[in-house]
């Protein structure tokens, strides 16, 4: 590797207790929203039991790869995005800052996704959504108005949403302030295990509904035909490469925390196939209950509306909850389950913002904590608590995950491949410290195929929204150019400035022959 | 269950799921000294 400076005044790295911790970290980190309310509509929309083939094949062939790039550069490195990548070349810090801040952005509304499941565990109690849960969701709850519908900005805040985002974000900090081991670790051991055994619980409640089965048999039954389009293909890598979090820093802080001589790549494989067994889970609870909703109905599963996303989860859900009996039980670990999933991913999304400020200005967790939290929940509170919240979050979600994320991604994955000493340098480290070895095939899956992938996903979505503006018409074109490509530009603006401000301390390459120190 | 979504989710169940648990038994063998 090049070496690019120079001294260095060593001090302490935290590193995670051991390997179950970290191991609970990653998965908790990848297990998201995403898994239960995006998976199991992608896959039934997608070929059914079909799915399953270009799902396990872009598993292979870009998740996990791209995880164990990720654990590489982290591990290697010994350092958050900014730091990680200077030491891979000093021109890839300001990738690492794009990082940082497209992880600043999305966890700016993720946090507010986290507080509406809050706020949903307390109304199951009562089931207080009534007969009509998207009337509730919309005007009762988020109280979307009509104006706020059709795209203006309103500051005008939601008591609902505000006082669950503030609780959220005030637990969030104070974990992340704590430090690695006294905060992330110790919280990941306690909510994911929860997780688990609360959405098995679901499970094994939604597999007794009467109607079940159909709604199994509507998620498995394979379509064949549907292997023919390339849609269902590309669908089936986005949904592995969104579900696993790869590429925007996240697992790469992560693993930076990882002990030197540590399992890469069986704790790689151990969290990319967690994280699907969780999604196959979740299509299984989801699709059962949908086939309770379709029985109760007397419709078919095909015919049920709002199958994914949030309406998924604050639509369709409340209204399973209301037709079962036992529905405040269900409901209520229906919306924890969210709840810990969505802040286990949050904690990741926060570790490498404190990570790379820590890193950059030798700030403690604390400090660093205050410093990103302060202005994240205040982005958070008057963009997303108000009654424009929604739209808000629908277009920068959009925009960052279509295009800030795929960026990332792209530009990750080319650097590795052509920086310093290569993947082939990567792989060394990969097979130096773990027990399975990686094969030469994997500098062609992670310097090739990935970026050819993304960058047809990208090419894809930037000529879309080109054509296209998002919302098919209800977005008013400055608020799409404000808070959908402004979000983009502004994690490019930002990261410019991130990377010219100087660094506490020089940076030295070659970090990970000083163990425990960066 | 018809036959075909059967066959779907038991080769799933098996391919997903054996795919933890044979990591995790790989994983379990490793003897870094970092690992536990």
């Amino acid at each position: 590797m090049t070496a690019h400076t120079e001294t260095q005044a060593p001090r302490r790295r935290e590193t995670w207790s051991g390997q179950t911790a970290f191991l609970l970290a990653a998965i908790g980190s990848a297990v998201g929203l995403g898994n239960i309310w995006r998976f199991p509509g992608v896959a039934y929309s997608n070929g059914g039991g079909a799915f399953l083939v270009p799902y396990l094949i872009a598993l292979l062939a870009i998740g996990i790869p791209v995880l164990l790039l990720d654990y590489a550069l982290g591990h290697h490195f010994r350092g958050s995005p900014p730091l990680a990548l200077r030491r891979l070349t000093s021109k890839a810090e300001y990738l690492g800052w794009f990082q940082v801040m497209v992880c600043f952005v999305i966890f700016t509304y993720y946090a507010v996704v986290i507080a509406w499941a809050a706020g949903y565990v307390v109304y199951s109690v009562t089931m207080a959504w009534g007969s009509d849960p998207k009337t509730f969701f919309l005007k009762d709850f988020l109280q979307v108005t009509e104006v706020a519908a059709e795209a203006s900005l309103s500051f005008t805040p939601v008591a609902s949403v505000m006082i669950p985002l503030v609780a959220i974000w005030l637990l969030v900090l104070l974990i992340v302030g704590l430090g690695l081991t006294a905060g992330v670790e110790l919280a990941n051991k306690i909510f994911l295990p929860l997780l688990v055994i609360l959405f098995i619980a679901i499970v094994v409640r939604a597999l007794f509904l009467p109607g079940a089965m159909e709604g199994l048999n509507a998620f498995f039954t394979p379509t064949w035909e549907a292997l023919a389009d390339p849609q269902v293909w590309l669908a089936a890598f986005a949904q592995i490469f969104y579900s696993l979090s790869v590429a925007f820093g996240i697992m790469l802080t992560y693993a930076s925390y990882l002990k030197p001589k540590s399992n890469l790549t069986g704790t790689g494989l151990v969290a990319g196939f967690a994280n699907s067994s969780f999604e196959i889970l979740a299509g299984i609870g989801v699709f059962a209950a949908l086939g309770f909703m379709a029985h109760q109905e007397g419709v078919t599963v095909g015919e049920l509306e709002g199958l994914s996303g949030p309406i998924l989860s604050f639509v369709t859900f409340p209204k399973i909850i209301s037709m079962m009996p036992g529905g405040p039980l269900f409901g209520v670990l229906f919306f924890t389950s969210l709840v810990l999933a969505g802040v286990t991913s949050l904690l990741s999304l926060l570790q490498v913002v404190s990570g790379g400020l820590q890193d950059k200005f030798g700030f403690s967790p604390t400090s660093a904590s205050f410093i990103m939290g302060v202005p994240a929940m205040g982005v958070s509170v008057v963009l997303f608590g108000t009654q424009s919240g929604l739209t808000t979050l629908d277009i920068v979600d959009n925009f960052i995950n279509s295009l800030g994320v795929v960026i990332c991604a792209i530009a990750l994955t080319l650097t590795a491949a052509f920086a310093g000493s290569r993947l082939k340098g990567l792989r060394a480290h990969l097979n130096s410290t773990s027990t399975l070895s990686v094969h030469a095939m994997w500098d062609v899956l992670v310097g090739v195929i990935t970026p050819a992938v993304l960058g047809f996903m990208l090419f894809t979505a930037v000529l879309d929204l080109i054509q296209n503006p998002y919302g098919n018409g209800d977005y008013a074109t400055w608020y799409l150019n404000v808070f959908g490509w402004g979000c983009v530009v502004f994690c490019v603006v930002s990261a410019a400035v991130l990377t010219a401000l100087p660094w506490k301390k020089p940076v030295t390459a070659n970090a990970h022959v000083q163990e425990g120190t960066d | 269950m018809n036959a075909p979504a059967v066959v779907m989710m038991t080769v799933t169940i098996l391919l997903v799921w054996g795919g933890l648990v044979a990591s995790l038994m790989a994983l379990r063998g490793s003897s870094h000294p970092d690992d536990k």
